[in-house]
């Protein structure tokens, strides 16, 4: 090993003096080793199958100690590195180099970096490989959709059996149920049970111009049950008439024959429940797909969606019901307890004892429910006195449970992971984390200690001088200007710090001209990013000078969105970097006084 | 008979005389000029054997003698060196108002020749050294390079010409391959690497010293490796601050041969300037001596003219002041100077230094040290 670690140095120094001397070879060599064990890491990092009952496990590796351990091994990796690095430098010796291989240089420090802190994305890897190995996609949805359709029979919650839950037949996916005793209007019919009613309404329309919205006249509106806005109308629902759900089981056609007359009654029943017990994320990583906008959400397409999965969901248990096939209901629960085994999921009920639960006649109506937890032993005496529903629903709480909470949990965090992009925006922030760390180590090597501490407290003094200025403006001057005053500013600072190692680096002596050079290093991309900010902010005001209908201007930054932003601001940075290394030669070979 | 040929007769005459160690370095000096890789490792492997063996002198010579004829039947290419590398016209470089002023100067320097500079502290030795350098930039005046090489950037050209400060910097990791990095940092081919790298450890005496760290040389061989590195970046103008700044005065004399001997390269010579306090050895070497006063510059040669009716003679002796000038009213003594510790007689042109040293024989003066100064810069020192 010793021989082939010689022999490859040897080889190194001889034919490319960078890549030896920057050590990258052996770097990307160690860096490679500590992703894959980072990458084994995340690969069992779920292999017990209790810890995908712990929230969110797409984030295990900040709550696990792996990110400290990471990091720990990013700073150990990067100082070994640097004081191995620094043995040699041919630039400040005046060696033969070319800007390209100075630019070179830069490159390797970046990628060393790069790769020496981003063990997170391995270990995410490996987290991901795991999960898809383990849980085959199709199997997964599989149980997914046979743990919703036992879903219904978990009676953990007797509200969610309550009349206004129900979305099938139609039209109870259209109509709205008023559940708000205070607004039930009392000379109409409406259904009660204990404490609760139901009063059903039809629903009126009102479209009005999205400009309008904010008009003296809508502002105020009131009386409105909900409302959607789209592109550019926002259309308010106002309770219309009431419907008579007797009426309506005997005027709609589409109701099947075998629908009794014990369904419109307000008592809880199997078929009124419409709720999922897991939805699939398909593809969506973000998470505000499963919060239930249902009726008060204002985004109609939102709204839409879970309207029409609520009904399907609503038929699809309804038709079960109807069917009354023993069998197949005990298959249904039969196969949600083989998942609860699979994934550990605490339960004491049996096959046999949940169907009983169940089954109490054709309208199917809640008479017991199942605990989400192991019961726990002695009474609790509540202090405040109780509605008679809560006492009647203790009364009908079992002492049979099953953690289904659990099993949601496991189901979403497979879900999250199989859906989790590993390389998405995070890694920018990563790839900025290691360019500005390399930018540093590039000033020192290039320059010298004396040079690079300077320039640290020249930044320094520049910045406070620049709010400074800007506070002291600020205070004396009253107006909205003080924003393009402070972005103006440092700007007309910043170019005369860059111009000086451009065009006067003659004329000053060698030490400042090394400052300027490090700021100009260091502060390229800040600088592009304060033109771009100048650019947007101009946009920005004439954009909101024009009137509404006009206002579909383009304003830079928020329309070219943050990675294009990045990935345009790195792009300018290597080419910057490429050209400027002729400019950090010429400094170099500068006389000292 | 060719400047080739006369060197090669004369490391003949040294191995000749059983002179080896010297005749050995004179060896590799004309090995070194052939540019020829198979000589080197011939010399390489040589090296290696004699280390081993260092009391076969008898083979030692034999071999390298057959080095040497095989080194006689390459023909090696004369450098021109009558073309001045470095022209510097009225240098002035002042570090501001009432303070120190370094010249008018104006100067040429040749390859080939090695330029002593002499001077009390702070008259301006090392400030002329970093001017030359490029370190420091002139308040007036002109400085051109003349190099072989092409270069585009102040940078290119200061990778022709190598400045060593007095106090170098410290090597880190293996010695070796710092000195391999040069090479490739200049583009040398990797079959050609190790070969210069261990000629040049062979010709500075290092062979058995490749292999210690930084920290574990002594001062000379500190200064050895860094001018091991020095020549194998081939440089045309070398600029050396008091390289024999601690060191003892062997090591003195051999590093200032061992400077000279690579400088007067036939096919490749170098343009050496070094500052030095050691007037004796700097002057036993130099070409031409540049002696510093104030910023002002004088050169042995020039100076003469002032001096050239009188014979300068330094005399550290127990005798006392009375007794010198008594004994020396023969020899037609102008002055006597002393200060503090030696006498310094200005006799005239007539007087010659044996009749100096016959006088005081005659008279058995317990002289304990001597020397004819009338052509060296000592004289601006002691006077």
């Amino acid at each position: 090993m010793k021989k082939f670690i010689y022999n490859t140095n040897q080889y190194l120094l001889e034919r490319f003096p960078n890549i030896w001397n920057t050590k990258i070879v052996w770097m990307l060599g160690i860096s490679a080793i500590i992703h894959l064990v980072f990458y084994i890491l995340g690969f069992i990092a779920l292999s017990n199958v209790e810890t995908l009952h712990k929230k969110r496990n797409v984030d295990i590796f900040f709550e696990n100690g792996s990110i400290f351990f990471s990091i720990l091994i990013s700073i150990l990796l990067i100082v070994i590195w640097l004081t191995q690095m620094f043995k040699n430098n041919g630039f400040k010796n005046f060696y033969p180099t070319s800007k390209y291989k100075l630019f070179l240089q830069f490159v390797y420090y970046f990628i060393i970096v790069f790769v020496s802190c981003t063990f997170y994305f391995s270990y995410m890897f490996g987290l991901k490989h795991y999960i898809n190995l383990t849980y085959d996609d199709d199997v997964f949805v599989e149980e997914v959709n046979n743990a919703n359709k036992a879903a219904v029979f978990l009676s953990h919650n007797l509200n969610d059996y309550m009349i206004n839950h129900r979305k099938y037949p139609s039209p109870y996916d259209t109509i709205y149920c008023e559940t708000n005793s205070g607004l039930v209007d009392g000379r109409f019919t409406y259904l009660e049970y204990y404490d609760k009613s139901y009063q059903f309404y039809t629903l009126r329309k009102e479209i009005i111009d999205f400009k309008d919205v904010y008009s003296n006249e809508n502002i105020q509106k009131k009386g409105y049950v909900y409302f959607i806005t789209s592109d550019s109308t926002r259309t308010y629902y106002y309770k219309e008439n009431v419907v008579d759900i007797k009426d309506l089981h005997t005027s709609y056609q589409t109701f099947p024959l075998s629908f009794n007359e014990y369904s419109y009654e307000a008592e809880p029943s199997y078929f009124n429940f419409s709720n999922a017990f897991y939805k699939l994320k398909n593809g969506n990583d973000n998470d505000y797909s499963e919060f239930e906008f249902d009726y008060l959400s204002t985004y109609p397409y939102q709204k839409k969606k879970n309207s029409i999965e609520r009904a399907i969901r609503n038929k699809s248990n309804h038709d079960l019901l109807l069917e009354n096939d023993a069998t197949k209901i005990k298959n249904t629960l039969e196969t949600f307890l083989s998942y609860c085994s699979k994934y550990n999921i605490e339960t004491n009920i049996s096959v046999e004892t949940w169907y009983n639960i169940i089954n109490t006649g054709p309208e199917y109506k809640v008479k017991a429910l199942i605990g989400q937890s192991k019961p726990i032993k002695g009474e609790f005496q509540f202090a405040e006195e109780r509605t008679a529903l809560e006492e009647y629903i203790d009364e009908i709480t079992t002492n049979y449970y099953i953690k289904s909470e659990d099993l949601e949990t496991a189901f979403k965090n497979i879900d999250t992971i199989k859906n989790y992009t590993v390389i998405n925006g995070s890694i920018h922030v990563f790839l900025w984390i290691a360019f500005s760390l390399s930018i540093l180590i590039f000033c020192f090597r290039i320059s010298n200690l004396r040079t690079f501490i300077f320039s640290i407290i020249a930044g320094v003094v520049l910045f406070l001088f620049t709010l400074l200025i800007i506070a002291i403006y600020g205070y004396l001057v009253k107006g909205d200007f003080s924003e393009y005053f402070a972005m103006y500013l440092t700007l007309i600072i910043s170019t005369i710090v860059l111009i000086i190692p451009l065009f006067y680096k003659d004329k000053f002596r060698k030490l400042l001209v090394g400052v300027c050079l490090n700021l100009t290093i260091a502060g390229f991309i800040p600088y592009v990013l304060l033109i771009l900010a100048i650019i947007t902010s101009h946009q920005s005001d004439y954009c909101r000078s024009l009137v509404f209908e006009e206002r579909d201007c383009f304003v830079l930054l928020n329309d070219i969105g943050f990675v294009t932003t990045s990935v345009f601001l790195f792009v300018s940075a290597l080419v910057f970097m490429y050209f400027y290394a002729s400019i950090i030669k010429q400094w170099r070979a500068l006389p000292e006084q | 008979m060719s400047k080739v040929d006369a060197r090669i007769a004369e490391v003949k005459s040294f191995f000749r005389n059983n002179d080896t160690v010297l005749g050995y370095r004179k060896l590799m000096d004309c090995v070194i000029d052939t540019q020829d890789l198979d000589i080197y490792n011939e010399v390489i492997s040589l090296t290696d054997w004699k280390e081993k063996h260092p009391n076969e002198e008898k083979e030692l010579i034999e071999r390298s003698l057959q080095i040497l004829d095989r080194v006689s039947k390459i023909p090696v290419t004369e450098y021109d060196t009558n073309k001045p590398l470095v022209i510097g016209k009225k240098l002035i470089k002042s570090y501001g108002y009432k303070r120190f002023k370094l010249g008018p100067i104006s100067i040429k320097i040749h390859k080939g020749e090695v330029y002593g500079l002499v001077g009390e502290n702070g008259n301006g030795k090392t400030t002329l050294l970093r001017l030359l350098a490029k370190e420091l930039k002139h308040n007036s005046g002109s400085l051109d390079f003349e190099f072989d090489n092409s270069y585009d950037s102040d940078y290119d050209l200061r990778t022709n010409l190598v400045y060593i400060p007095q106090r170098t910097q410290k090597w880190y990791g293996s010695l070796k391959d710092n000195l391999k990095f040069v090479l490739s940092s200049y583009g040398v081919s990797p079959e050609e690497n190790e070969t210069r790298v261990l000629m040049m450890i062979a010709r500075f005496g290092l062979w058995n010293y490749k292999h210690l760290k930084w920290s574990e040389l002594s001062s000379g061989y500190k200064m050895r490796f860094e001018l091991a590195r020095t020549m194998l970046r081939q440089p045309e103008l070398l600029l050396l601050d008091e390289p024999l700044a601690n060191l003892d005065v062997l090591a003195q004399q051999v590093i200032l041969e061992d400077l000279k001997s690579l400088c007067n390269s036939i096919n490749n010579p170098v343009a050496l300037i070094l500052s030095s306090q050691q007037l004796y050895e700097v002057e036993k070497i130099s070409d031409k001596v540049i002696y510093l006063k104030n910023g002002q510059y004088k050169d042995n040669k020039e100076e003469q003219v002032e001096d050239e009716n009188q014979l300068i003679v330094e005399i550290d002796c127990n005798a006392d002041r009375e007794k010198l000038l008594s004994i020396f009213e023969g020899l037609q003594l102008n002055k006597l100077i002393f200060n503090g510790g030696i006498y310094v007689g200005y006799f005239d042109e007539t007087t010659a230094f044996h009749e100096v040293l016959q006088v005081l024989g005659h008279h058995e003066i317990d002289v304990t040290y001597t020397r004819n100064i009338t052509k060296s810069t000592r004289r601006f020192f002691v006077s």
